[in-house]
């Protein structure tokens, strides 16, 4: 589908069951919906964080009266458009409705016939600086271990098969650095690819096989953010589009084939210098943009980020009930783990596990622990930082227990070492 | 030393970098299971909302100073209260030497980089929620307990006699201004140089020209 064909193939004189079937229909569509969803989509900005908090205002209320009243589905009390919630489905869907009712207007519009190359020719250069963007951004959240950060001790001491796909594949891409650093490397360089005029293609070409990745993992682990990366991937197929039958001819064909560098001779801005100022000013936001947390913290490898005040791994070791010792059989917690964001996580030596959100009062020596039911505890501990023993109090029932438990060195498990073998004996 | 590593494990967490992850795997991370997770949805509490599409965003974390005798630190998921003790008088000895007694004594463990110092009249205008405010008393002092509820819950009223009082925010999402000086600095570093680009092309175009 040559993409001059989408811009000239085009009739006024059409009834709307003849306009479905017009390329030009369905090429402003999808243009319109992808330019449409990069705008209103509440994706959180360092920069702009204002445009998350407006999208939000502008639509949360209003789809959440027309999805509990109109579609009658139930939304939790503080729904909010986030990745692969239900806000964000009937948002797309939204964006879609309203893509199909503009595109309709446009196509019985006399006028927009004059104005369409140019149109579409500007949402073609936003929605690739956008797709750059985002592909860099993700790669360098992988590359300073943003993104697929070091498992928790919990984690790590969870039985394998009791852990969900989503969060074993994000735990298991964490243990690898060197991983980290490729995917973020694939990631950041079609986006590279895609800034510079005469390798956009090949950046198209490459974040698409990046990209379908992305959205095979995620729909294959359930990874909640199957609508984002699709969007995503639509974009990239939808950039790539104009060429696809230039493509299909030099790849399947063997024929000899120009690839322009854009399908149509259009220029907005005719000075050379103001062209080259402006995009160096964008290609550097949109720098600031992904960088900016880093820069902020200063952090560029989170895995030797400082991990808090007795953060960790604990085997109970003793446990005593009334001043009685008793057998550890008897202990109703076989570990506990201290999360490094602020949480506490006991483990029952059936393997199940119990998760507070945690405050240590350090001054007083007390956990103050709450539960999802919004009930808050008070446990006593003690702290030998020489022989790393943590004494804490768990009260059940009638009974208060003391257990003793002794700091485990996580990082000496065999999952965090760095092995690499060449030969096999 | 004892107090200064017993003061508040927030000042860790405020150092450290943002992680992104979904919500899902946040609350999985700590061994949350699907049936709490809509619990934790909706709370306000559990960190959920500050992770989105994987990617990392920076949680909000917050200090406040209501009166010369409290602290009230809020992070996205820790909340304490410090009042003033015979340890850490010195901190609230004077106003305008605040900042540097607080890097003297927690230097250590946070940088205060990120801190800005907002005046008495900022509280009011925030208006620190009273949720917070309840959260209180972590760490407790015996005899000040009512005294602070008076300072806290009226600030209005006891504006004249709590002219020492500020608010102390750090990193926080939803004050966009407060990473204003490195914003500015990067704006203003990508714009010499987009300039300094446009001013080499039109240099080098116009040499192109004359060859």
């Amino acid at each position: 589908m040559a993409y001059e064909n989408i811009f000239q193939d085009y009739d006024y004189k059409i009834s709307l069951k003849k306009l479905f079937l017009k390329q030009s229909f369905w090429a402003d569509l999808f243009y319109l919906f992808a330019i449409l969803t990069v705008f209103l989509l509440p994706f959180p900005l360092a920069l702009f964080p204002i445009h998350q908090s407006l999208v939000n205002l502008l639509f949360k209320d209003v789809l959440s009266f027309i999805t509990q009243n109109i579609f009658q589905v139930n939304l939790l009390k503080n729904a909010e458009i986030s990745s692969d919630s239900i806000l964000l489905y009937f948002l797309v869907l939204f964006i879609w409705g309203a893509a199909c009712v503009i595109s309709i207007i446009f196509q019985l519009w006399g006028k927009w016939q004059k104005w369409r190359s140019k149109a579409l020719y500007l949402f073609q250069l936003i929605l690739a600086y956008y797709l750059a963007f985002q592909l860099l951004n993700y790669g360098i959240d992988k590359i300073f271990k943003a993104q697929f950060y070091l498992p928790e001790p919990n984690i790590l001491y969870t039985n394998f098969g009791y852990l969900d796909k989503d969060i074993l594949f994000w735990s298991v891409m964490g243990l690898s650095y060197p991983y980290n650093l490729f995917m973020g490397i694939a990631e950041v360089l079609p986006a590279l690819l895609i800034f510079y005029r005469k390798t956009r293609i090949l950046g198209f070409l490459l974040s698409f096989a990046v990209l379908l990745n992305v959205v095979a993992i995620n729909f294959s682990f359930d990874i909640s953010v199957k609508v984002y990366s699709s969007f995503l991937c639509f974009l990239s197929i939808l950039l790539l589009s104009p060429y696809f039958q230039k493509l299909y001819r030099f790849f399947i064909l063997k024929q000899v084939v120009n690839l322009e560098d854009t399908p149509i001779k259009f220029s907005f801005i005719q000075s050379k210098p103001l062209k080259v100022g402006l995009k160096s000013f964008t290609i550097g936001l949109i720098l600031i943009e992904c960088f900016l947390p880093f820069l902020k913290s200063l952090n560029f490898n989170d895995d030797l980020a400082p991990r808090p005040y007795l953060h960790g791994a604990y085997e109970v070791t003793e446990v005593f009930v009334e001043n009685k010792k008793i057998s550890i059989n008897q202990s109703p917690i076989k570990r506990f783990y201290i999360h490094r964001r602020n949480f506490l996580i006991f483990e029952t030596h059936q393997g199940q596990m119990a998760d507070y959100e945690l405050f240590i009062n350090q001054i007083q020596h007390v956990f103050l622990l709450k539960d999802y039911q919004q009930n808050t505890y008070t446990l006593n501990y003690k702290y030998n930082k020489t022989e790393q023993t943590l004494w804490l109090e768990y009260p059940m029932g009638n009974k208060t227990f003391w257990l003793q438990a002794k700091a485990l060195d996580w990082q000496k498990l065999p999952a965090l070492q760095e092995n690499f073998h060449w030969a096999i004996d | 030393m004892n107090f200064r590593t017993s003061i508040f494990i927030l000042f860790f967490f405020l150092s450290l970098a943002a992680i992104g992850q979904t919500k899902i795997i946040w609350h999985k991370s700590h061994s949350g299971n699907m049936e709490t997770f809509k619990l934790a949805l909706k709370s306000e509490s559990f960190g959920l909302k500050y992770s989105n599409f994987g990617i990392a965003t920076k949680p909000m974390d917050t200090v406040i100073f209501i009166a010369d005798t409290v602290i009230i630190a809020v992070s996205y998921n820790y909340k304490d209260t410090l009042y003033r003790t015979k340890e850490n008088e010195n901190i609230f000895s004077e106003k305008s030497k605040i900042k540097e007694n607080l890097i003297n004594y927690y230097g250590d463990f946070w940088s205060f980089s990120d801190t800005k110092f907002i005046d008495y009249e900022d509280i009011v205008v925030e208006k620190v929620p009273k949720r917070k405010i309840k959260n209180k008393s972590k760490i407790k002092q015996k005899g000040e307990e009512e005294k602070d509820k008076k300072q806290i819950k009226r600030p209005k009223r006891k504006k004249e006699e709590e002219k020492g009082s500020f608010v102390l925010t750090n990193i926080n999402k939803q004050k966009p201004n407060h990473h204003l000086p490195l914003i500015y600095s990067l704006l203003g570093l990508i714009s010499v140089f987009s300039l300094t680009l446009a001013w080499l092309t039109k240099i080098f175009s116009k040499t192109m020209i004359t060859k």
